[in-house]
């Protein structure tokens, strides 16, 4: 464990650029040999990785508190000092997955774009956006008190990218408005029920105040309150359904966990090859 | 239906949306249960423990999470609460900090003395439970890659139990992630401000007492603005959420009267 913590102890200067260019070496040797096996051995592989990665998470949640710990503190188990470093680990693992989709996205677009392929003029604007947002984002943030630079991020990220994400997200409330006029319509007695329940929950939590507001909250007549009918419906009827569904959900996930840990789900890997 | 039809209605929705805001019509909200408890549970928060405030929302929702974070903020800065923004996403620490930002000059809240920003970190369950056990050494610098160690507001946060109560500000269900890895097995109070289609999905956790208060989409910040005595966005935008819900029901209506004259119709002309 010890020599676990060393491997994520912060270095700095010559240690630092040297760890990068050994590490970056080390995994070039790794991928290379691994890219050398068979698929059989890349599939063992895999699924031994796979296994390993989930039973330590799966020890170290359930062995109990000081097991194996000869320090004795709190509720550690001989486990629990590798949690953080792996934390870190599936950080800079993750940061590659981002890489990796932006190199995808540079491929796809920049062949869209050097073909003239139909629509090349969305890659073309997808380069333009990546190449701004990167280059002001970083010059931004090694110069966070520069004017300029401030300026022209502000215009690009609230000014361009908030403005356009909520707007484009807004929209939906009119094909919502159009779908509730064409396709919400009173079939059974079920329908009819689940439409007075939405109408009632729909307005019971914005705006209730307008339509009964007016009855006082502490009266006999207080259950007639819109907001009042919309809590009961919440967490009688509501939390129930809820539970049910949490308790399939939760049963299916168990199912699924199990099945990847194992290594058991069909098409798991390397079953294309 | 018709070329027409649909533009009519657009036009139709987009008046109806348009009046409380042209009009500026507002009405006091009638405070909820779910917002007087996530009230009392930042109340509560003792001097020596911090908030944090998860930001997993994008410009998408700000509509609705951009006043809730506000509201909260306004709350926890004009009663000189410690907090920190985090996130799992990486847009929604940025917004945070905007609506921070500019909150600290109205109360006078330095960065980094009663506030900090700790940034996007990537991952989930593992970084959850790196958390749990340590602060800085996961996060380790904060948005602008200066180190923890540097601001007063993180003296003598170290774990999950110097964290009085985590409120997850949240647009993707990630709430239950929290849950699962950092409040519950620490005993960490959690409270959820969720966009108005995730309501439904938290009550189980509210009756089991696994969360403790609540804001309900935009009706929710609009109640702790007026808890907070900081009205602002949640109050305007309440009414036009309130009018378009008033024109789907009448347009559901509409629509099922003109169904039933359409089936009458065919009766009548399948009985002649």
């Amino acid at each position: 464990m010890t020599a676990l913590r060393s491997l994520f102890t912060p270095l700095h200067g010559t240690a630092l650029v040297m760890a990068i260019i050994g590490a970056i070496l080390f995994f070039v040797l790794v991928f290379a040999g691994l890219h050398a096996l068979p698929s059989r051995a890349k599939r063992s592989l895999t699924i031994a990785a796979t296994f390993l990665a989930g039973l330590f998470y799966f020890l170290e949640f359930i062995l109990p508190n000081n097991f194996g710990n000869t320090k004795g503190v709190g509720k550690d188990n001989f486990l629990s000092p590798a949690v953080s470093p792996l934390s870190d680990f599936l950080m800079v693992v993750g940061a590659m997955a981002f890489g990796l989709g932006l190199l995808n996205l540079i491929q796809i677009h920049g062949r869209a774009l050097i073909r003239m392929r139909p629509g090349w003029h969305n890659a073309f604007i997808f380069f333009v956006g990546l190449i701004a947002m990167t280059a002001v984002g970083i010059t931004h943030g090694n110069h966070p008190t520069a004017k300029g630079w401030t300026n022209a991020y502000d215009f690009l990220f609230s000014g361009l990218y908030q403005s356009l994400a909520s707007s484009v997200f807004a929209l939906l409330a009119f094909f919502i408005a159009s779908a509730a006029f064409r396709a919400f319509r009173i079939g059974s007695v079920e329908a009819t029920l689940m439409m007075v329940t939405a109408f009632i929950v729909m307005l019971g939590n914005v705006g209730s105040e307008v339509l009964t507001g007016w009855i006082p909250p502490d009266s006999a007549f207080a259950f007639l309150r819109l907001d009042t009918m919309t809590y009961w419906i919440m967490t009688t009827v509501n939390m129930s359904a809820q539970r049910a569904l949490l308790f399939g959900i939760a049963m299916g996930e168990l199912a699924i966990a199990l099945r990847i840990w194992l290594s058991l789900e069909r098409g798991h890997f390397f079953d294309q090859d | 239906m018709s070329f027409w039809t649909r533009r009519i209605i657009y036009i139709v929705f987009a008046v109806a949306l348009s009046i409380p805001l042209v009009t500026n019509w507002q009405v006091t909200p009638d405070i909820g249960l779910e917002a007087r408890q996530l009230y009392a549970a930042v109340e509560r928060v003792p001097a020596d423990k911090i908030i944090l405030i998860n930001q997993q929302y994008e410009a998408t929702t700000i509509a609705e999470n951009g006043p809730q974070t506000r509201a909260l903020m306004a709350h926890m800065m004009q009663r000189g609460k410690r907090f920190a923004i985090i996130g799992l996403d990486p847009v929604g620490p940025g917004l945070g900090q905007q609506i921070a930002e500019e909150l600290a000059k109205k109360y006078h809240r330095p960065y980094g003395e009663t506030w900090v920003n700790l940034g996007y970190n990537l991952g989930t369950a593992a970084i959850l439970k790196g958390l749990a056990r340590d602060i800085p050494g996961t996060v380790k610098k904060d948005i602008n890659g200066k180190p923890l160690s540097l601001f007063p507001v993180m003296k003598g946060v170290r774990t999950a139990k110097d964290v009085g109560l985590l409120i997850d500000v949240d647009s993707t269900s990630t709430y239950a992630v929290w849950l699962a890895y950092f409040t519950q097995p620490n005993q960490v109070p959690f409270a959820v401000a969720p966009t108005s289609v995730m309501v439904s999905d938290i009550y189980p956790f509210m009756n089991s007492n696994q969360v403790v208060g609540m804001l309900k989409g935009i009706a929710g910040a609009a109640q702790y603005e007026r808890l907070a005595d900081a009205p602002g966005q949640g109050y305007k935008n309440r009414m036009p959420v309130f009018m378009a819900h008033v024109t789907i029901i009448l347009l559901i209506l509409v629509g099922n009267v003109q169904e039933i004259q359409r089936r009458r119709k065919v009766d009548a002309e399948g009985a002649a």
